[in-house]
Formats: structure tokens, sequence, C-alpha cells
């Protein structure tokens, strides 16, 4: 019954105020609200899961909405501790960053994998901008590497 | 240790959308659940946050009321590397100046951690500072353990003493040496009398002028320098107090200040503190007795009782004869009106500085505000008895210096008469 929902196209009507309702619940909590983290999450991730149970995500569009969703939530969630502080450390700051990445990057594998599995193949278009954003972020890691301040070592051990 | 709202929050999600793939034939939704089931289990593999020990290390353990003390938090190094969100939990009267009362921060492994703090004492006591609350989550924010830790270090913030140029003399002064110029006559600098020559008098205290006026031989006579015992009387069965401070306040900043000024004058004094628990000191002099009298003054505290008391329950030594007695009260307690009228009828030289309640008053909001116009009749009607019976009162607020308050004693007592105690 959902999957003839799902397809017959009611339900996707249902997708754009979902979105909207889960992107108002997330600038919330970003702002002040830290329980507005789970309506937006469920908001979100449901508009994503319609869109997908119709069969209308690609591949490539299945593992930026995982990517997006989770990363959505680390964010939020790290803004609700980052409220309740004084003062954020810096190598909180860096941890995290590396943490959020490592996060996305496994949630895409993860993600790329699932679907694979079910048999989903990918589109030639998609393969493109895919190499080309891996590209990108290794050249601005490079970039980052070589031009960073010699101090931010020191900066990095100092406490304790 | 507990499990943070994260955990269960992409449980659900994981779990809702791994059920919708199942009910629909969808595999597209697994991967849409998939990440957040990495992240649990990822994070669930990890270690589980480690209790942390941390302290405070003051580099002084005691300052001046409005002062400022310098110390540093020190958190052990963990054994593996972890983040800390702390919260000071500060007596009000402490605020930190310097450091994050709130911080999160990172601590790698083996190492430990040091916040540089300053932290400002705004009213006079002892404190126990260092209380933490701490909560250290696991790198993925998925458990997370809260734990208080006790207080670590104690400051002793001692009342700031007023500035006095001249102090209240005693009626009577003791028979040790002093800087009081005695009202008796004998050996000293201050000029008293002539008096004729008596066998034993020493020749170079022979007035000649006075001798060869008369055609017999006069000797000088001189006030002798000696010390006094001087009483700080604080009555603390009640105060009036308001958010920024009370009577019993005004008594310490009073007492401390009375207290050095007179010790620097060699003077021995003792220290009465009369309310729900009787303490003493028994009169001393020197440097000692100064700080036992502001760890004393520490110590003081209204302590609600309703046992009826009287003068007679301090001992002898506490209130030794001729001594000088300041009584720092609001005359708000009957207990403590009784007693310092008791020890006027006794024969203590007896100064009473009124701590007024009315500036702690809640002011009425209708006009006139008879009931405050009243209790100031009843007020003045008090201060009149003590002033029959030659005790000067004077009213102080903290607003004006204490030498102000000194002064208008000193001019009291200046045209008063010792009345005899009855």
């Amino acid at each position: 019954v959902a999957a003839s929902a799902a397809e017959s196209g009611w339900l996707l009507r249902a997708v754009l105020p979902l979105a909207v309702a889960g992107f108002v619940c997330a600038t919330g909590a970003a702002i002040a609200w830290p329980a507005l983290v789970a309506p937006a999450l469920v908001g979100l991730g449901t508009a994503c899961a319609i869109v997908e149970a119709a069969g209308r995500a690609r591949l490539g569009w299945l593992i930026l909405f995982s990517c997006l969703l989770v990363a959505t939530a680390e964010l939020l969630l790290w803004q609700d501790d980052v409220r309740q502080a004084t003062e954020v450390d810096r190598s909180v700051v860096r941890s995290r960053v590396a943490s959020l990445a490592a996060i996305v990057l496994g949630a895409a594998a993860v993600s790329a994998v699932s679907a694979l599995a079910g048999g989903i193949r990918f589109s030639a278009a998609f393969e493109a901008a895919l190499v080309g954003s891996a590209a990108t972020l290794v050249v601005l890691l490079l970039a980052w590497l070589l031009l960073r301040p010699s101090g931010s070592r020191e900066r990095a051990s100092r406490p304790g | 240790m507990r499990r943070t709202p994260k955990l269960a929050l992409y449980a659900g999600l994981a779990s809702a959308s791994f059920v919708a793939a199942l009910a629909l034939g969808r595999p597209e939704l697994v991967g849409l659940g998939a990440p957040f089931a990495l992240v649990l289990v990822a994070g669930l593999a990890l270690a589980a946050p480690e209790p942390v020990r941390a302290g405070l290390r003051l580099r002084s353990d005691t300052a001046l009321e409005g002062g400022q003390v310098d110390g540093e938090l020190v958190i052990e190094g963990p054994r593996r590397s972890r983040e800390l969100q702390l919260a000071h939990v500060l007596p009000p009267e402490v605020a930190l100046v310097e450091g994050a009362e709130r911080p999160l921060l990172r601590q790698g492994a083996g190492r430990s951690y040091v916040i540089p703090l300053r932290l400002s004492c705004s009213r006079w006591g002892v404190y126990e500072l260092g209380r933490l609350v701490v909560r250290v989550r696991d790198e993925t924010a998925l458990r997370s353990l809260d734990q208080r830790l006790a207080p670590s270090s104690v400051v002793r913030v001692y009342p700031r003493p007023d500035a006095l140029r001249t102090l209240v003399r005693p009626w009577e002064t003791q028979p040790f040496a002093g800087n009081w110029v005695a009202r008796t006559k004998s050996e000293g600098i201050e000029f008293a009398d002539v008096r004729p020559y008596e066998p034993g008098d020493r020749v170079r205290r022979v007035n000649w002028r006075e001798s060869s006026r008369r055609q017999v031989l006069h000797v000088n006579q001189q006030h002798p320098e000696r010390d006094s015992d001087v009483i700080l009387f604080i009555d603390s069965f009640s105060e009036a107090r308001h958010e920024q401070g009370g009577t019993l306040d005004l008594a310490v900043r009073a007492a401390a200040s009375l207290a050095s000024h007179y010790l620097q004058q060699r003077d021995r004094v003792g220290l009465v503190s009369f309310g729900g628990f009787v303490r003493w000191l028994v009169p001393s002099s020197g440097a000692r007795q100064a700080y036992r009298i502001v760890e004393a003054l520490l110590e003081t505290e209204i302590s609600l009782s309703f046992a009826w008391k009287e003068i007679d329950v301090l001992p002898a030594r506490s209130l030794t004869p001729q001594a000088l007695v300041i009584a720092l009260s609001p005359l708000l307690d009957e207990r403590g009106v009784r007693a310092l009228l008791d020890l006027r009828r006794r024969g203590f030289d007896l100064v009473v500085v009124e701590l007024s309640p009315i500036a702690f008053a809640r002011r009425p909001e209708a006009e006139p505000d008879l009931a405050i116009r009243l209790w100031r009749l009843w007020r003045e009607a008090l201060r009149f008895r003590y002033e029959r019976l030659g005790v000067a009162v004077v009213e102080w607020d903290g607003e004006q210096p204490l030498a102000v308050a000194v002064e208008e004693v000193r001019a009291f007592r200046r045209f008063a008469r010792f009345a005899s105690g009855s």
C-alpha cells in the first residue's frame, strides 16, 4: 500500500511541505531550540525517503541525501554543545571537523555500498561529479597543508 | 555514564529507514539509514568515557574583600584523548574574572590540561572553590559521563578594614605600658601636676621654678602611658539584609577595622559574638591576635535561636574589668538590647555602634510610610535609653566612613559625664 501510495504521486506532494518544515525546524534548532533537532531530522529524512521510495532518486542523489542528512544531524547536535559553552577550544573544532569529515565519507561509502548491493547503478554524470569533487578536495587539502602557518602546531599542543 | 539523546535519535532514524526499506521493498532507503547505523556501530565500539580528575590550585589561600585570587585548574591526563565540557560552580560571592566559566575543551592522551583562572571575592568569608560539573563524551558523543567534582581549595576572604585616623579613647586604662595617656598620675611624658617633694622622689623631677616661687621643693607629676582592653561585642542574634549586604557585613567590617587599629595602638583586643551561638576571644595583643580575630570574624554568622540568653553566659575573662566595650549591633533583638544595658549597669565603659537596619528595610509602596516613621521613633527612644546611662550610641549605615561614626562617639564622650549604671 505504502509503495503504491509513494509511486502514485499523492505522497510526493507531501515532500515539499515536509522538507520546508524540516528546514524550518533545523533553522530553529541551530538558532536557539535544540529540541527541534529530532523533528528537523525526521522531516528532512521523511522527505528524502519519499523521493527515494517513489524511485525518483538516482544513486548520486541517494548518496548526497545520506551525507547531507547525517552531516546536518552532526552539525545541529554540535551546535547545541557549542551553545552551552562559553569558550570553545580550537582543538575541539579541529577534532569535530575531522570526525565530521570521517562520518560524511563513511556515510557516502556505506550508502553507496548498500545501494549498489540493491542493484542501483551510477550514471555517467554522477561519476564525473564524484571524481571532480574528490579532486577538488585533494587540491584544497594539499594547499592547506602547504600554506598553513608554522605556529599552529605549537598552539595545538599548548594546553598541558 | 548515560546515553545521550543522539544515540536514541540515530537508532530511531536508522531503524525507521530499514523498516521502511523492508516494507516498501526499496533498497534506496537502506542507504539513507545506513550512515546513522554506521555512526552507532563505530561510536559504541570505541572506548567509553573515563572519569575526570581535576583540582584547583590557588596561588594564595587568603584575599581581601573585593580583591582577586589567581589560580589554575589542573585536569589530569586521560588514557585516551577526550572532549570535556566544564562548568564552574562558584559561590555567589565569588566571580570568575579571567577564564571561561563553561569551556568546551579537548584533552590529549596522557597530557594534563591547565586552565589559568582569576577569581574576585566580593564579600568576606570562607569559600570552598574548585567545585566543578564535568561532562565527558566519547568520540561520537553517543555516551557521556557527568561528574560533580568536590571542592579542592579553600580561600579565606578577609574583610577590608576602613581607614581610621582616631579611635575611641577608653575611660580606664590597664596597668601595662601602651599608647594611651592614663588619667592617673605617675611617671610618664605628659605633664599632669606638681606636688610637694617627698623622700624618694628623683631629683630630675624637681620643678625648680615652682620650688623657688614657693620656697619648698616641688616635683612634677606626669600621666603614664598605658594600654587598654577593648572588647568588640557583635550582636549576632539577627540581622537586616538584602541582596547586596546586611548588618552583619557592616558589623564584621567595623570589627575588623577597629581590631586592626586598636592592635596597632598596642591595646589588647577581645571579641565576643553574642547570638544564637556565643563565641569569644580573650583579649590579647599583637599580630597573632589580629589573625585570630579575623578568623573568628569569618566564622561569625546569624544562628537562629529562640533561647533567652543573658550576659552571664560569657566567661568572666572574656569581659575584663575596665575594658572598653564597643558593641556592634542592629538593635533588633531584645536579647541583644538587654545584654548591652546589662553590661552598662555592670559598669563597663560601653559604646554602641548601631548598624542601621533601616537602610536594608524594604520601603513601603504607599505613602506616607507610617510604619517606617514609627519604627524610627521607636529606635530613637531606644537610643535615648542608652544615652541616659551615659552610653554613646552612633548610627552607622556603611555608606559613610567608619571614621565619621568614631568621631561622633568621641564628640559625645567629650561632653558626657560618666554616669553610674543604675
